[in-house]
């Protein structure tokens, strides 16, 4: 009776609790896994459609400057121009905390980079990529809003374009040449709206002297590109535009660049659309914490055009026969050219990765060189950071001019519009170009000069690739894998340590000969059994 | 009849291994990478670090650079032989070939060090010479580029080849 309730009992604990530990797993598998969510997201196409322009009487007047143009738009959209003046777009730098509590304001109009170096002194070159009119040289006016350039961002015609040597100024009839024509303002006027990549690009595309010379994420392609080179901004699909992402409110636009910007604020990042859990997949959410999406889904970034990894100005201002000359990679980029030295591009580029917490550190103009390379533009973060996460990164390396006297970056004058003016690209002299460079921002230079390595850093955001390209977790969780030269926590198939490995290869030996030992002894014992009972 | 069950269980085994093994002998690769992946597992790699190494060491190598030659005229690396990967099972024991580039044909038992844009060329080509019976073959890991990016001084060109570089274009500004 007794051995009866027990197999009861037993049969019951089977037939009760075998289907809850079944629907329970299921439970659980089901939590894990399911299909990704869906992206919630209104396109620029869908959220505003700019009035019809055509028909304003006010801008069917005879322009003959552009700032007129501004004025008339001004006209009818009061007051945006305070909101422009209030932009870094505007003002190319902006008011900062640094890491180490250093009150700064820094941006484009001040900071030295190891690309052309700097905007300041250069402007009648650099300030084509600023929002505004003539920024030629210090007497620019900031407080006009007249100086405004509404076209450059709301051109929807792709006629409009900054003359290239003029400071900011579209060509005029005295200025026109075979490369620019004096823009159809009325034309241009009529077709304005919200701004399309051909907009952004013109500028973020082409920064640092070409394509793609300074982003590796952000080139030409993607005006249009397959879903391999960016499943956002692919004519093949959803056809982004970058305020999609980059959301802007009273001409503030979202999303900063940390060439130019240290602090963690008014950031874009992709939980707009695809949620802090998007994948429906508790061990992929679960890397979120500690990852940023970019690191798993953009692999490989310049997939549409190389990118500039290299630059050395050192070997700048030789010539041949007296004349300046050009010389190419195989991909037909140029690996030197006189007036910038030698270059080292490539294509479809796995990135380098770093912690970063959202904040960056400057070499703010003026600062001492205290460690080689120079830290440009340093990604703060570690993993003990709460906020920071795993980047994929571009690094930029280089080789720039420095005074030797006194321990600092030097500010050079490179672009003039006629030799003899002192400006390196014309002359090729480095030392007047550096006596007028840092004379022009007001700072010493002791007269003698050198070359020291300096980095440049570039979280990558764009060029995000299709789901089936996304890094494999053995990319990562493996020994030699992408985040090898990580090494301040621990990660499940990178990190080891030898005697742990030891201490697993002999439990897993001694397993295997208690297993082997069992089966010998029981093997024995069943032969010394039966021999007994035979006998 | 135990017996019987045992005996066949290992008969079935033994089949299964077996038929897996001539499955994975008659293994077709999907794609290149693929076949990349495999060559490089098989292969022993030298980053630009390590052959920086080599070169200043005293041991014999030979360094191929297994890219078209219009690549290589554009960069390479400096003591490189150029022997494009499609004619490199033919050439790399052929004595005329090595007269021809003024150096000693490279033995079996030395080290070869072979290299091309990025990698993967170098790979396969390392993969080959090691199933002709070269024993100390290396691909260059990230190949020329990771050597450009490295040791951007130490890199060589012969644009004459070309026919010359150019004159300067308005590359100026941004």
């Amino acid at each position: 009776m007794k051995g009866n309730l027990k197999e009861r009992l037993e049969t019951l604990a089977v037939v009760v609790l075998l289907p809850i530990f079944t629907a329970v797993i299921l439970f659980q598998l089901k939590q894990t896994t399911s299909n990704p969510v869906k992206p919630k997201a209104i396109l620029q196409a869908n959220r505003q459609i700019a009035a019809d322009h055509s028909s304003y009487k006010l801008l069917q007047q005879d322009f003959t400057d552009p700032r007129d143009v501004t004025e008339a738009c001004l006209t009818c959209h009061t007051k945006r121009d305070e909101e422009i003046m209030a932009t870094a777009h505007w003002r190319w730098e902006r008011e900062t905390v640094l890491p180490d509590g250093r009150e700064v304001s820094i941006g484009k109009k001040n900071l030295i980079n190891n690309f052309c170096t700097g905007a300041v002194g250069n402007n009648g070159s650099c300030m084509r990529c600023h929002i505004g009119y003539g920024w030629k040289d210090k007497s620019f006016d900031f407080e006009d809003p007249r100086n405004i350039d509404c076209l450059v961002c709301h051109d929807n015609t792709g006629t409009y374009f900054k003359q290239k040597g003029e400071a900011g100024m579209p060509a005029t009839k005295e200025t026109a040449n075979k490369f620019y024509s004096v823009p159809d303002y009325n034309y241009i006027s009529a077709n304005v709206g919200l701004p399309k990549r051909e907009n952004c690009g013109i500028c973020h595309f082409y920064g640092g002297g070409g394509n793609n010379v300074k982003h590796g994420d952000l080139e030409e392609s993607l005006l249009d590109c397959s879903r391999e080179i960016d499943v956002h901004m692919t004519s093949e699909g959803i056809d982004m535009q970058c305020t999609d992402c980059h959301l802007t409110e009273n001409h503030n636009i979202k999303g900063k660049l940390y060439s130019v910007s240290a602090m963690n604020k008014n950031r874009i990042g992709c939980e707009q659309c695809h949620t802090d859990a998007p994948h429906q997949n508790r061990i992929y959410d679960n890397h979120i914490e500690k990852v940023a999406c970019q690191t798993c889904h953009i692999p490989t970034y310049a997939k549409g055009n190389g990118t500039k990894l290299w630059w050395d100005w050192s070997t700048a201002g030789d010539t041949k026969d007296g004349q300046p000359y050009h010389e190419s990679d195989v991909d037909g980029n140029h690996n030197y050219l006189t007036i910038k030295g030698n270059f080292v591009w490539d294509d479809n580029v796995e990135p380098e990765y770093y912690w970063f917490n959202g904040t960056a550190d400057h070499y703010v103009t003026g600062d001492k060189i205290d460690e080689t390379p120079v830290k440009i533009n340093e990604l703060m973060g570690n993993y003990k950071d709460s906020e920071a996460k795993i980047w994929p990164v571009k690094v930029h390396r280089g080789k720039q001019i420095y005074d030797t006297g006194t321990n600092e970056l030097i500010n050079l004058k490179l672009w003039a519009k006629n030799e003899g003016e002192g400006a390196f690209w014309k002359d090729f002299d480095y030392d007047t170009a550096a006596v007028l460079g840092m004379e022009y921002v007001g700072r010493e230079y002791s007269g003698s000069y050198d070359f020291v390595r300096s980095d440049v850093y570039w979280p990558l955001s764009h060029q995000v690739a299709p789901k089936e390209q996304t890094l494999s977790c053995k990319e990562c969780h493996s020994r030699d894998g992408r985040l090898s030269e990580l090494n301040d926590f621990y990660m499940p198939g990178k990190t080891y340590e030898a005697y742990i490995d030891w201490f697993g290869m002999i439990s897993v030996i001694l397993s295997i000969l208690g297993v082997l030992s069992h089966a010998i002894g029981r093997y024995v014992f069943s032969v010394k059994r039966k021999r007994k009972e035979n006998s | 009849m135990k017996t019987k069950c045992i005996l066949l269980l290992i008969a079935g085994l033994v089949i299964g291994v077996v038929t897996m093994g001539l499955i994975i002998d008659d293994e077709h690769f999907v794609s290149t990478d693929e076949m990349v992946e495999l060559a490089m597992e098989e292969c022993d790699a030298l980053n630009a670090e390590g052959l920086a190494e080599l070169m200043m060491g005293e041991e014999i190598y030979t360094l191929i650079d297994v890219r078209q030659k219009v690549e290589h005229y554009y960069g390479y690396i400096p003591g490189s032989v150029i022997l494009p990967r499609g004619s490199m099972e033919f050439n790399i024991g052929s004595e005329k070939f090595w007269e021809s580039e003024g150096i000693y044909k490279p033995m079996k038992d030395e080290v070869i060090v072979v290299y091309c844009k990025k990698g993967s060329r170098g790979a396969l080509a390392a993969h080959s010479l090691k199933h002709m019976g070269y024993s100390k073959v290396y691909y260059l890991e990230g190949g020329f580029k990771k050597w450009e990016l490295a040791y951007p001084d130490y890199v060589e060109k012969n644009l004459n080849a070309l026919g010359g570089c150019h004159e300067e274009e308005d590359t100026g500004g941004c």
